[in-house]
Order: structure tokens, then C-alpha cells, then sequence
């Protein structure tokens, strides 16, 4: 019964993932396609620790000085800007999913 | 990709380009003074920097490309100091064609040049995160 009623949402991650996937200029995967609501979330999730992984390379570049100032501070937001819509999007799909648990059999 | 992470890398070239152009503002102003060593020689030639419009493919997006250094070809000012190793047979010695004024003019320029482009990653990183917490409550 679960499983039915997350579909939706299931389904609402494929994009998710690919948007991210596009921040952080990882390979493209094609169509997630019926993935689960894990799986989903994990490669969403390896894809922002890739992005965040980008910036901080940027930033040891950076502190060796191979890098410029500027470089650093834009792979550094941009870093930061997967991630927090990594971290906005699983809270509200968690909240979703908490929601379908709390419901009355 | 999307516009806004689009931006903030237009705005970094942007401003990459502005601290080129500082760059060669302090080269002129460092060596406003330089000048040959042997009788009648030149001294150091004012350099400018131009910069161009590229298309990132990537980005799908004009991106300002590499700041090309030129060099102004106006006359090197004369001054009388006989005594100076590079005078000439006149007494006369050739200094770099700097105008300070100039430079200080050009580096200001540099200067809102790159905090417009700053501002623009302000906006760029506000909007993107007032998006964001529409999903927070």
C-alpha cells in the first residue's frame, strides 16, 4: 500500500536527481526510471557530496594558489547551492513519506 | 543548465576580466618611472588591455574571454636630465608614456566593474535561495 501511494513522489526524482546531475556536471545518468524512494535519494544525494567534493578541491586549489580567488568562491557556491536543494528537497519528500506513515489504518 | 548557476559564471569571468585589467593598471603604475639604461633608449611602453565576448558552450552563454594585452603606441614625454644614464646626446631622456591619471581612472573603472559583477552573484545566489525556501516552512 505503501509503496502505491509514494509513487508520485518516486517519480518527482528522476528530475531531481537530473538537476542535480547538472549542477554539479557529473555524467548524465538516463531515466532513474522506476527507481525506489533509497535508491532514488542515494544518488541524489553521492551527486551533492560530488558537487561539494568540487568545491573543496577548488578550495585547496585555491589555498596552493593554482586556482583564482574567483574560481574557488563560485565552485564553492555552487557547492553550496546543490546542496541545499539536495537537503530542502529530501525534507520535504521525508515530511511527505513521514506523512504517509502517520495515516490512520 | 539553469540561468541562475549560469549567471554566477558569467559573473565570475566578469570579474576575472576586471582584476586582469587591475593587473595591467598596476603594471603601468609600477612603472611609470622605468626608463632605459643606455643613452636614448626606450623606456617601459604603456600597456592596455581589451577584452572580448566568447560564447561558452557549455553555459549556452557569452562569457567575457581572455583580457588581450596590447601595448599604446603614443609618444614617450621628454624630459631635460642630463646626468640620467639613458639621456640622449641633447641631454633629453625618454619616460613611459603612463599618465597616473589615467591609470587611476582605469582602475576605478576596474573597480565598479567588479563589484557590479559581485553584485550580480548576490542576486543571483538571494534569488536562488528565496526559490529554496519556498520548500521550507
Amino acid at each position: 500500500m505503501s509503496d502505491l501511494s509514494v509513487a508520485p513522489i518516486g517519480a518527482a526524482i528522476p528530475s531531481i536527481v537530473d538537476s542535480v546531475e547538472g549542477v554539479s556536471g557529473a555524467a548524465a545518468t538516463s531515466g532513474v526510471g522506476k527507481s525506489s524512494f533509497g535508491e532514488a535519494f542515494e544518488k541524489a544525494m553521492s551527486n551533492a557530496v560530488s558537487s561539494v567534493r568540487g568545491g573543496e578541491k577548488a578550495m585547496l586549489a585555491g589555498l596552493e594558489g593554482r586556482l583564482g580567488n574567483q574560481e574557488v568562491v563560485n565552485a564553492v557556491l555552487a557547492a553550496e547551492n546543490t546542496l541545499q536543494t539536495v537537503v530542502a528537497i529530501r525534507d520535504r519528500a521525508v515530511n511527505a513519506y513521514q506523512e504517509i506513515l502517520r495515516m490512520p489504518i | 543548465m539553469d540561468p541562475i548557476d549560469a549567471t554566477m559564471k558569467i559573473a565570475t569571468s566578469g570579474m576575472k576580466a576586471q582584476s586582469m585589467r587591475l593587473r595591467v593598471v598596476s603594471e603601468n603604475v609600477a612603472n611609470a618611472a622605468s626608463t632605459g639604461n643606455a643613452p636614448g633608449a626606450d623606456p617601459y611602453r604603456r600597456k592596455t588591455v581589451t577584452f572580448q565576448n566568447v560564447l561558452d558552450r557549455k553555459l549556452g552563454a557569452e562569457v567575457v574571454g581572455r583580457g588581450k594585452i596590447g601595448t599604446d603606441k603614443s609618444e614617450f614625454r621628454l624630459t631635460y636630465d642630463p646626468s640620467h644614464p639613458a639621456a640622449d646626446g641633447r641631454g633629453y631622456v625618454k619616460m613611459p608614456n603612463v599618465n597616473t591619471v589615467i591609470e587611476m581612472a582605469d582602475m576605478r573603472e576596474a573597480s565598479r566593474g567588479y563589484e557590479a559583477n559581485v553584485t550580480v552573484i548576490e542576486q543571483a545566489k538571494a534569488m536562488s535561495s528565496r526559490t529554496l525556501d519556498l520548500l521550507r516552512d
